[in-house]
């Protein structure tokens, strides 16, 4: 247990160290700090075009974040080598691959939480439809550019990581950033609220909604880290967009041909999973507040799905020769 | 017996790559594994410290078996693999306590642990950097260091002194010599003078079959009566089995 859990924690400190997650990370944010000005092209859907845009921004980066962590952690150890030194040691096979998914899970939810407080920054921001909110851009490009020295100061003065020290810094800030915006704009805003609820993003609407997303870059994670097995970067990359995008459109269609609920739609859901069931962009359009029931058995199919997976990346890993360009 | 492979065999898909390969390594010996590139040492090494399942075989590491009690057998094995494959964005210091928690060591004893390595392995200098940012002598050293971290029973190395400077490599070797009086060390090269230099017996490999197992004077014997040095002993015996 303690075996699994060190080689986690080192796992997910690898992956936050490496410069591409902070440089995945930085797009992303920047994309999402730059949605606001886009909704000023739009009439009363601004808080519209900011989730959508800045919901599919986290699960598409997610995505590549995923396959990069499982590439540099994984693909990489397998064929340098040093995989030989950690199985050499009292480690087995199987605590070796599921610390490795831990760590990639939870640098990944570090990348989801920081894009969701960003995303709920931005819906901040872009409230007011006729102006933006401009001590919050401020505040939220100030952010980026705080952690950034932050890493920087770090790294001169005591050597320690930039990226590691960049993205510790920026999961502290946004959140308390978007959390004090939004005491501040719910007072200031609240008899305007009264009069016009549908420029209003509800929190209890909203979180829940970015939740999801954790569901959705987990099984991303999950997936990749059993193909980095088997395969390098550009190979795990490929079948997981392949995956993407089938599971955007595969359910609607298996549904229309095979019926609601039918054996051959479940068989479809099985086997590749279903990402609209973690696109929430519909229900915050209508202002519906997500079942628990809903948000409940999302997570169990995720687990389900993620379980199914580490399956395979424990047979796949199990039967693979290690250290390919040693031997 | 402290390292014992019994008619070990492994295949990559069809091609067998070790061919019923037994030895035996006692506490004091230092094992000189030779052979030609390809020969199967660095194939062999990963099965005797576990990284790697046999095809068939047995492996025993002080009389544990290491397909049936892989942890503890493990726990007794020191190894350095080819190429020092390391953590990069670690310093020096914060992988071997890493290394160290991986056997189940914490708090003052770990402490001691490292610092030990440290100073065995002449790693003060480079304690607190980066590994990335050392010289490939350093980072040979700092894997030596992890594999004796823990005081192993076995201590198994994959080319120990490849890429260092002379000097570097008479530190290791001395090192070695010093390990071998409570260790049982198997070194897998193909380099002769290191077997020349701190080498008690020679196990020849070539294409996963056993030349030579025996004393290195008796090796230094053969190479007499062919009347040629042992390189010319290890041509005239490897090419023959390669042709």
């Amino acid at each position: 247990m303690f075996t699994v859990l060190r080689l986690s924690m080192n796992a997910c400190r690898e992956c936050l160290r490496e410069p591409v997650y902070y440089l995945m990370l930085l797009a992303a944010l920047i994309m999402i700090g730059l949605f606001p000005y886009f909704s000023m092209f739009v009439f009363r859907q601004q808080i519209r075009l900011v989730c959508d845009s800045s919901m599919a921004t986290t699960m598409l980066f997610g995505l590549f974040a995923a396959v990069l962590c499982s590439a540099r952690t994984i693909s990489r150890e397998m064929k340098n080598g040093t995989v030989l030194l950690l199985m050499s040691k009292p480690v087995s096979r199987f605590s070796f691959v599921i610390s490795k998914i831990c760590g990639i899970l939870v640098s990944l939810t570090v990348f989801v939480f920081i894009c969701n407080a960003a995303t709920w920054l931005s819906v901040l921001i872009a409230v007011d439809q006729f102006k933006l909110s401009k001590p919050l851009v401020w505040c939220y490009f100030g952010a980026v550019c705080v952690a950034a020295l932050y890493g920087g100061v770090r790294n001169f003065i005591s050597q320690k990581s930039f990226s590691s020290n960049a993205v510790a810094a920026m999961a502290v800030l946004f959140p308390v950033i978007a959390a004090v915006s939004h005491v501040i704009r719910t007072k200031t805003l609240s008899d305007y609220l009264l009069t016009d609820t549908e420029t209003f993003m509800a929190a209890r609407v909203l979180i829940p909604a970015l939740c999801m997303l954790f569901f959705a870059v987990w099984i991303m994670g999950v997936i990749s880290s059993a193909l980095a097995t088997r395969m390098e970067i550009v190979g795990n990359l490929m079948v997981c967009l392949f995956l993407f995008l089938t599971g955007m459109v595969l359910h609607y269609f298996a549904a229309r041909t095979f019926g609601t609920g039918s054996a051959g739609a479940l068989l479809c859901t099985s086997l590749v999973p279903n990402w609209q069931l973690f696109w929430m962009a519909d229900v915050l359009s209508n202002r519906i507040v997500i079942p628990a029931s809903y948000f409940v058995w999302t997570l169990v199919y995720s687990a389900l799905y993620c379980a199914a997976w580490i399956g395979w990346a424990f047979f796949l890993f199990q039967d693979s020769e290690l250290a390919r360009d040693t031997r | 017996m402290m390292i014992e492979a019994e008619h070990l065999f492994k295949r990559y898909g069809t091609r067998l790559v070790v061919d019923d390969l037994s030895l035996r390594v006692d506490v004091g010996d230092v094992l000189g594994f030779i052979g030609p590139n390809g020969a199967g040492k660095t194939t062999t090494m990963k099965m005797i410290s576990g990284v790697m399942p046999p095809y068939a075989g047995r492996v025993r590491i002080d009389g544990i078996d290491i397909e049936a009690e892989p942890r503890l057998a493990k726990s007794r094995i020191g190894f350095l693999p080819e190429n020092a494959p390391l953590h990069m964005t670690m310093t020096v210091r914060a992988f071997l306590a890493y290394t160290g928690r991986l056997h189940g060591f914490g708090g003052r004893e770990l402490a001691r642990r490292v610092d030990r390595a440290i100073e065995r392995c002449a790693l003060k200098e480079a304690a607190g950097q980066e590994i990335e940012s050392l010289s490939k002598g350093y980072k040979r050293r700092v894997c030596l260091a992890q594999s004796i971290l823990h005081d192993p029973k076995a201590l198994i190395m994959d080319e120990p002194t490849d890429g260092l400077d002379p000097n570097q490599k008479r530190q290791i070797r001395e090192l070695i010599l010093s390990l071998k009086e409570e260790t049982a060390v198997i070194i897998s090269t193909h380099i002769l003078e290191e077997v020349d230099a701190v080498c008690s017996r020679v196990f020849l490999l070539c294409s996963g079959k056993t030349l030579f197992d025996g004393s290195k004077d008796e090796f230094r014997a053969k190479a007499d009566a062919l009347q040629t040095d042992l390189a010319g002993l290890f041509a005239a015996m490897t090419e023959g089995e390669q042709a």
